[in-house]
């Protein structure tokens, strides 16, 4: 690969901005034919931006894209499929009640004076997969068939629609081991066979394993470009987040959070796991989580986390393994149960956790409406409590009477945030805390669970930002494919450490 | 009342403009209200009359009781099919106890009047019997996760069927006494307004219902689990309860509005009540009560009820032809249901 052939597709100083926020700055890169070519980076380093240009998605940016050595823009996503690229998103776009085949020629089903020819696009599909050195019944449901063989079957769908460079989002991000292996024995097929392969994804061992060359992106540029045989995990870290840790960590070391983080002393254990597995999701899951402390759970996107977290909080019932607060076994049959043992959740997703359309006050006396007010409903005491708590988290803007709705990401998670705070949580499990907000926002929303533990609340920050888990955290654990990796602590708990282990 | 809170929202919320938008819901069906009833009182010289108004509320007095139930059901975002076929058979079913009841007393030779007393107890039987129904929907749709939809549909075509398997076509004529007085009887006998009861019935209905879904915590559970159901249960909510519960309170309605309506017609039979259901649902819906939960009240309701008496009334008054009447009234509720439409996309579109 090393040669220089003529690429198929390359990047010339390319450049893109959304609005004032830069999301591809002067990248260069080239894709050479037949081969497999890795493309990771932490999240907005530019991957998405890049798959985004390349779908046809956008095509107001700077710089040039040639493909087979000709300069061209695609005007759409149609163009751009026409033209020989074909995506392959990490939320599986297929038709789950269609048949194998009928995905397959879901764009231009054979057919004969209008009526569906089956026989015809039955055989069809069954020899195109046969081709593909793909063993599935085409007449089978996609519904019916694993995730994995759903993938390959959409990886297929692009090639038979004319896709000659195949791009994969974060293809095995929900795949077991066997799919994985299966995967990768398909694509090692298709490079055989000719096609030039995107693999994008945040598990850098499947990057290593499965590509020819790797690209790194950071902050909106390309690192490098390295063949896969130079590469090694721990480069890659380092490649993606580069000087940044060495500063992150100076920044922390001047704070003496570290030192801090050594010096604090755990309260009693608030809620203790034993054996917690859900098939499917996460397995054997064992920690204890003390009051005055943040114990970060840190893991990419669909490691398992969310779903832990739903069980922690009655959610979710979890298949096997026991939960015990203060000591107590606790059956968690549903959200009442945890609610009234004094566990507070905030969701990983703000449309799951307010009423858009209703007032602050009634989303922030919602969870303990009962304590709060006994007997009658009062609006105005109601309004006062909500008040009380408005100001006490930084609501902006401080009106209990406006709907939810109207208040941006950082706000509308405060409000989240004062709904458990209107009785003193025992434990408080935050997933996502910050996702998607603002620096500032971010910081506000920081110091509230900051001052929350030194008040003596247990608090689970589960995240797949691993800034934020060293920014705050005591102790960290790792999640990978379900399975916990890792506890990390004092010293040893750096960006640097929490990606190697994830 | 509400107008001194209505005035500290605006102030605490940021002008007349924002009020208005967020209130669109409330304001347009009443503005139908109203012209609806200028439009009949220019048009007509009968329908403005006391007694003419008085009926009007009588009219839909029954369809209220309903309705104070449906409008539970739609603020949770569910539905309920099932309302004209329980308030059937919950009619036939008190009234076959009432009538079996005091021939058993007569056959054991137990002395002494037992109309009234068996009569009420009938009646709660009844009302029992039709709150089981409504929690049968409700377990099926939390339980088992039919969708409330489908649920309430084998309920109704049960319900029907069995309160025809009972009465085999027949009339049941001997009815509790508190029903006839409730449903049929009036307040001053000699006054030229005499008052029907069934409006008091069909009022205290509606009072209730809005105190519930007002004041009480259940209520503001009703509407938060319509809002957005998964962010209540991620706040403790135990919303399969909350909505079993609402089904529950529609079977208990649709109950008592069959068993109102045996009292006004003097007998129990196993048909007749094939409009409730569509004018129920059309009255809610129609006051600006979401079909998809969360917004709206009993408030809502009472507007949508009055809308509906107002134009089937006045399109009486107006000797209109029989066949014209009916599609005429389809067509003026569909404009009033898109009026509605129109004043929420305001209100969102403001909201941007």
């Amino acid at each position: 690969m090393t040669e220089t052939t003529h690429p198929i597709l390359a990047f010339h100083h390319i450049s893109k901005r959304y609005g004032g926020a830069v999301a591809l700055s002067d990248v260069d890169f080239d894709l050479q034919a037949g081969e497999v070519h890795g493309l990771v980076g932490e999240n907005g380093a530019g991957k998405s931006t890049m798959m985004k240009l390349l779908a046809g998605v956008f095509n107001d940016y700077s710089g040039e894209l040639l493909l087979d050595g000709k300069a061209v823009r695609f005007a759409s996503p149609a163009d751009a499929q026409a033209q020989g690229i074909g995506m392959v998103y990490q939320e599986l776009s297929t038709f789950q009640h269609l048949t194998v085949a009928e995905n397959l020629f879901s764009r231009k089903v054979p057919t004969r004076g209008g009526l569906v020819r089956w026989r015809q696009m039955n055989r069809e599909a069954q020899n195109l997969l046969h081709e593909l050195g793909l063993d599935i019944d085409v007449t089978k449901r996609m519904g019916e068939l694993s995730v994995g063989s759903q993938q390959l079957v959409e990886i297929a769908r692009v090639i038979f629609s004319g896709a000659r460079i195949i791009i994969l989002d974060e293809p095995t991000s929900a795949l077991s081991v066997p799919e994985t292996r299966r995967l990768f024995e398909f694509i090692v097929n298709l490079k055989q066979q000719g096609k030039t392969l995107i693999f994008i994804s945040h598990f850098l061992e499947d990057v290593l394993e499965v590509t020819d060359r790797i690209t790194v992106l950071k902050n909106s540029r390309k690192v490098t470009t390295l063949p896969t045989t130079e590469a090694t995990k721990h480069l890659l870290v380092e490649l993606m987040i580069g000087s940044d840790a060495k500063i992150l960590q100076q920044m922390y070391e001047e704070e003496g959070s570290t030192v801090a983080r050594q010096a604090r002393k755990l309260g009693a254990v608030a809620l203790a796991t034993s054996g917690l597995t859900q098939p499917g999701a996460f397995t054997d899951v064992n920690f204890a989580l003390h009051q005055g402390e943040i114990l970060g759970i840190f893991g990419f996107m669909g490691a398992g986390q969310i779903q832990l977290a739903r069980c922690l909080f009655g959610a979710e019932q979890a298949q096997r393994g026991t939960l015990a607060l203060a000591g107590r076994t606790l059956k968690l049959v549903n959200t009442s149960v945890a609610r009234d043992a004094g566990i507070a959740y905030v969701p990983e997703n703000r449309r799951n956790s307010l009423m858009l359309q209703q007032e602050i006050f009634k989303n922030i006396t919602l969870a303990h409406l009962g304590k709060l007010i006994p007997g009658v409903l009062q609006q105005r005491r109601e309004v006062k409590i909500a008040q009380e708590q408005i100001t006490a988290v930084g609501v902006r803007p401080p009106r209990p009477m406006l709907n939810a709705g109207a208040l941006s990401g950082g706000n509308q998670q405060k409000v989240v945030l004062a709904k458990w705070l209107t009785q003193q949580p025992k434990v408080l499990i935050l997933n996502e805390p910050t996702r998607g907000m603002d620096v500032g926002a971010k910081d506000e929303v920081l110091t509230i669970v900051q001052s929350l533990r030194d008040q003596g609340v247990a608090i689970l920050l589960i995240t797949t930002e691993p800034e934020t888990i060293v920014r705050i955290a005591d102790r960290s654990l790792v999640i990978r494919r379900g399975a916990m990796t890792a506890e990390l602590t004092g010293a040893a708990l750096t960006k640097e450490n929490l990606m190697r282990n994830a | 009342m509400s107008g001194s809170v209505a005035v500290a929202q605006t102030e605490a919320s940021g002008g007349m403009g924002y009020w208005l938008r967020q209130r669109a819901r409330d304001l347009a069906p009443f503005i139908t209200l109203m012209i609806l009833i200028i439009f009949f009182s220019v048009t007509t010289d009968s329908f403005l009359r006391l007694v003419n108004l008085r009926n009007i509320l009588a009219q839909v007095s029954t369809l209220a009781v309903v309705a104070t139930g449906i409008t539970f059901v739609l603020l949770c975002g569910e539905i309920d099919l099932s309302v004209a076929a329980v308030a059937t058979m919950t009619g036939v079913v008190a009234a076959a106890l009432f009538g079996d009841g005091l021939r058993l007393a007569e056959w054991l030779y137990i002395g002494g009047d037992w109309t009234f007393a068996g009569g009420i107890l009938a009646v709660l039987v009844g009302g029992l019997f039709a709150a089981g129904l409504g929690l049968l929907n409700g377990w099926s749709t939390t339980n088992i996760g039919l969708p409330s939809f489908m649920a309430t549909l084998a309920t109704m075509q049960i319900a029907t069927g069995l309160g025809q398997f009972f009465t085999k076509g027949q009339i049941v004529y001997t009815l509790a006494p508190v029903l006839s007085f409730l449903g049929g009887e009036y307040i001053g006998e000699t006054d030229p307004f005499r008052l029907p009861v069934v409006i008091l019935v069909g009022a205290s209905a509606l009072l209730i219902g809005h105190f519930v879904l007002t004041y009480t915590k259940f209520g503001r559970y009703v509407y938060m689990t319509g809002s957005n159901r998964e962010a209540a249960r991620l706040s403790g909510i135990n919303t399969k309860r909350i909505v079993a519960s609402c089904l529950a309170i529609s079977g208990f309605s649709a109950g008592v509005a069959g068993m109102l309506n045996t009292g006004r017609l003097g007998s129990a039979q196993g048909y007749g009540l094939e409009d409730m259901l569509l004018d129920s649902i059309s009255a809610v819906v129609l006051g600006g009560t979401s079909l998809f939960g969360g917004e709206g009240g009993v408030k809502n309701t009472l507007v949508g009820l009055l809308i509906f008496g107002v134009l089937s009334n006045g399109l009486n008054q107006l000797q209109l032809d029989i066949y014209v009447r009916l599609w005429v009234r389809g067509i003026i509720l569909l404009v009033a249901l898109i009026i509605n439409i129109y004043a929420l996309r305001l209100r969102d579109r403001g909201a941007q």
